[in-house]
């Protein structure tokens, strides 16, 4: 059994408690939300999938043996259902799939509000809004696959491993799509921005 | 490490320092003499910073609580469904409500295929109670100790083989019984079937005999030498399912005599004592007439 600071709340829910899964809601909402929104690239939207991924691994927790950590079961969630929620996008008429939040466009959204707030120069905030923007384009322009092993590793920072678990791909598939996924990126970014 | 081409993987594992030390070595060198690679390493570099700097955005306020309350209703349909339907509790009602039913509906169908059962079963014969009858019950007390032990059953005195074919009613019954009982557990549905067809007749036709009997009342100066002469007589008249009672004053024959012996045999009775005819039933239907012979004293 892995050693997984999740099992416990894991266990009670499978019991019938559903009490135990607003623990595990408060630990993982975060990181699940961030996962959808950098896969997805809008924050409402991101919330939606997000909440049905919570509610997708509720209702199918007595499924899960504890042969992976928790997190990474419900990462794997968030993502599977962030790609599904592209793909009902994509054949959505007039819906652009890239769309990622204009560059420079103020969203009010409560992440960056907060983000402003807690920063002291507003030059320096609009500046680093404004490359969080064009960053998050970029990632939003990249293929799924590409922008999944990015998400994971370079936004979120999970190891190779764990990465490995939650898209269920070989190690050597995790490095090479990394390595095209940076790469791409880099160009996308030399593009829009120009010098990095 | 031939060309530049091969150190964009090698870069970008370079950076998360998960390449091999003998890569990592090459690279390096490599990169001492490339300042393309060396760029493409500073860039790569930049970039990751750049992801990793990406502000984390907060969960909108109540987000927790929205998820929550959508946990809850599915937790509630969940355990309404478990409630009522999952197999293994025991404070389910449905089930209860369900066995109640069904034993309503039990006993309404059994009582409905009762009522439906008296409507095609014959009815009952209503003859008047022979003797035969009110000694029933007595036999029914001595019956189960007889059929436990069938050989060992014992005649009274007053019951006697009067010719080849007769044999005492008790004797008779208590063999039925124990045969049945022999045979109870080998019986096939159709041969249990058959028996039970067999004991409806038997009772129907024992309440036709009944009806149809010729009871004779007659009166002697002697019962014993007059039935030890009626047993004679019986017995030269071919008389089958003959048996004798002795009670109160009285000594009663049962016995079935060929229709065309009928007429003589009443007349050899006269020889014996004066006859009482009490009961003439219309006998042209049958072939052996049951005939009741009631011996008293004058």
């Amino acid at each position: 059994m892995i050693d997984d600071a999740d099992m416990e709340f894991v266990l009670t829910c499978q019991k019938g408690d559903s009490a135990a899964f607003e623990i595990l809601v408060e630990r993982h909402q975060k990181k699940m939300l961030n996962i959808a929104y950098r896969i997805t690239g809008n924050y409402d939207e991101a919330c939606d999938v997000t909440q049905e991924a919570f509610i997708a691994a509720y209702k199918s927790i007595k499924k899960f043996k504890g042969e992976a950590r928790f997190s990474t079961w419900l990462y794997r969630i968030a993502i599977n259902y962030s790609k599904n929620h592209l793909k009902r996008m994509a054949k959505t008429a007039g819906r652009e799939v890239a769309g990622a939040d204009e560059p420079g466009q103020m969203k009010k959204e409560a992440g960056f509000y907060q983000h402003f707030r807690n920063t002291a120069n507003p030059g320096e905030l609009v500046e680093q809004h404004e490359r969080e923007a064009y960053v998050q384009k970029c990632i939003a322009s990249l293929p799924e696959e590409y922008r999944e092993v990015l998400v994971l590793r370079d936004i979120q920072g999970f190891s190779y491993e764990d990465i490995c678990h939650v898209l269920k791909i070989p190690d050597g598939t995790v490095k090479s799509r990394l390595s095209r996924a940076r790469s791409a990126l880099k160009d996308c970014l030399k593009n829009v921005i120009g010098d990095l | 490490m031939k060309n530049c081409k091969d150190m964009g993987n090698k870069i970008s594992l370079y950076l998360d320092d998960v390449l091999s030390a003998e890569d990592k070595r090459k690279l390096e060198e490599h990169l001492k003499a490339c300042p393309k690679c060396r760029e493409a390493l500073a860039d790569m570099q930049k970039v990751k910073a750049m992801t990793r700097e990406l502000s984390e955005l907060e969960p909108p306020p109540w987000f927790k609580q929205k998820i929550m309350a959508q946990v809850r209703e599915e937790a509630q349909k969940k355990s309404f469904t478990e409630k009522w339907f999952y197999p293994l509790r025991i404070k389910i009602p449905v089930q209860v409500f369900a066995a109640i039913f069904i034993v309503v509906i039990a006993v309404y169908v059994y009582r409905a295929g009762n009522e439906q059962f008296r409507e095609v079963m014959p009815p009952v014969a209503t003859a008047p109670l022979t003797q035969e009858q009110k000694e029933e019950p007595a036999a029914a007390e001595y019956e189960p100790a007889e059929i436990a032990a069938p050989p060992a059953y014992r005649t009274t005195d007053e019951e006697k083989v009067v010719a080849g074919s007769i044999i005492s009613d008790k004797q008779d019954y208590a063999r039925q019984l124990s045969r049945k009982e022999s045979n109870a557990d080998a019986e096939t549905p159709e041969v249990k079937s058959r028996s039970l067809q067999a004991v409806m007749e038997k009772d129907v036709s024992s309440a036709q005999m009944k009806q149809e009997s010729h009871i004779i009342v007659l009166r002697v100066s002697d019962i014993d030498s007059a039935a030890a002469h009626l047993e004679k007589i019986l017995a030269e008249y071919n008389a089958s399912r003959a048996s004798k009672q002795s009670t109160d004053g009285k000594v009663v024959f049962r016995a079935e005599i060929g229709k065309e012996n009928l007429k003589d045999f009443i007349q050899k009775l006269k020889t014996l004592g004066v006859i009482e005819n009490k009961v003439s039933a219309d006998v042209d239907a049958l072939e052996q007439i049951p005939v009741v012979i009631e011996i008293q004293d004058q």
